[in-house]
């Protein structure tokens, strides 16, 4: 009959994307009880079942995704949590390949992305319920490391003839890692001085109990000088006295340029969007509370 | 500013709320997805196919209902009822539902003063 037929292929579209356990017992089930309803359907309407009786019915229970949905919540690629990451981290991808210069690796970039994505929501569906929210409490540990970490460029790049000889047990270092005198003179005490700095606001970050607001756009502060100190370097002249060690330099600085300019666009952009819902304080809330009475 | 259209299926979301509880006051005895359906409707309280159905289903996996496939009078059906731990849940969500009953008619009743 085709009645039969249209339930049977219904049935057959939701099982389709059930989970091969459930699928043939939930097929059955839903399968007796469609024709079941449909019986009392043509009862009720004192005719026989037709296929336009079938067919009505069957839209009115739901489209078999949705139905299938119901029995077994699907599995998706990247979880709907995680949309806005995911588009983040494909746009500022591409805007990387694109300063760097190598477009041939965006395919590379979305498939690593998909695959991370996709187990990550496989981890939270198998996990069921996601984790409970944290308040973002500070690593202390972790600002301690960075903090020690820019001093440790500081002597790197301040003192790279010292801290070869400290660390090779008096070698010299090859004259090819000369700067150029303008260089060294002018433009690195600036960074040095930088990340001096940055150290101190890490170290003071490190025994805050709360990552605020203030410690973000301070952040953010940072980002946008080193920024600004990479393109300065890199478009001011010379950072080594030798040609062939400045001209790989200058491409480091560039890849170096491209990855600070990210992430600057990261966090201007975080901050656009967390700034308009953080007041600080019931003004605020006053101010920006939308329809006041 | 008003961005958003009250939803047509609001009346539908208040009656989702407990629809749990209505299938499970009708599992005391073993009842197959249909029968359920029909004994909720006969008692005003008509609950879509759809939803009923895969609902059955995610009770049963999660320890609610028992169930087990009969055939002695008639087709194949699967019959589901309360298990000793749905039982409990009963309870426990009837409990809930009168103590939500009597806030909820307080609250209105309350409206209703201030509207007179």
């Amino acid at each position: 009959m085709e009645t039969e037929a249209i339930l049977s292929s219904y049935v057959a579209d939701v099982a389709e994307r059930l989970p091969r356990r459930m699928r043939r017992d939930v097929a059955c089930e839903l399968r007796a009880l469609l024709s079941e309803q449909l019986d009392a359907r043509a009862r009720d309407e004192g005719r026989a079942p037709d296929t336009d009786m079938a067919a009505a019915m069957l839209v009115r229970f739901g489209h078999p995704a949705q139905v299938a949905a119901r029995y077994h919540a699907p599995w998706s690629i990247v979880d709907p949590l995680d949309t806005r990451v995911f588009l983040l981290a494909a746009v500022c991808g591409a805007v990387f390949l694109a300063m760097v210069e190598r477009p041939d690796y965006l395919l590379g970039w979305l498939g690593a992305l998909v695959l991370f994505f996709g187990l990550r929501s496989w981890a939270a569906h198998r996990r069921g319920t996601p984790p409970a929210w944290q308040p973002p409490r500070p690593s202390r540990a972790g600002y301690f490391a960075l903090a020690g970490l820019c001093w440790l460029g500081i002597v790197a790049y301040g003192a790279p003839a010292w801290m070869f000889g400290q660390l090779s047990g008096g070698l010299e270092l090859a004259p090819v890692f000369d700067y150029d005198p303008a260089f060294a003179a002018r433009r690195l005490p600036l960074l040095l001085g930088l990340w001096a700095a940055q150290s101190l606001l890490l170290a003071w970050m490190a025994t805050r109990p709360l990552e605020t607001p203030a410690h973000r756009r301070m952040q953010l502060g940072f980002s946008v000088a080193t920024l600004g100190l990479l393109l300065w370097f890199h478009e001011a002249g010379a950072l080594f006295a030798d040609r062939a060690m400045d001209a790989g330099a200058h491409l480091l600085l560039r890849a170096a340029a491209a990855v600070m300019a990210i992430d600057v666009l990261v966090k201007a952009y975080r901050e656009q969007l967390r700034s308009g819902a953080e007041g600080e304080g019931p003004g605020d809330a006053e101010r920006f509370a939308p329809g006041r009475f | 500013m008003v961005t958003e259209r009250p939803s047509p299926n609001l009346e539908l979301e208040l009656r989702r709320g407990v629809v749990v509880l209505a299938t499970l006051s009708q599992l005391h005895v073993p009842r197959y997805g249909y029968e359920v359906r029909q004994a909720l409707a006969d008692k005003g309280m008509p609950i879509e196919e759809g939803t009923l159905y895969p609902l059955l289903r995610r009770l049963e996996a999660q320890g609610v209902l028992a169930s087990e496939w009969r055939s002695e009078t008639g087709p194949a059906r699967r019959y589901y009822t309360l298990s000793a731990e749905g039982k409990q849940l009963f309870a426990q969500l009837t409990a809930t539902w009168q103590g939500l009953n009597e806030v909820m008619a307080g609250l209105l009743d309350e409206r209703g003063n201030h509207g007179n």
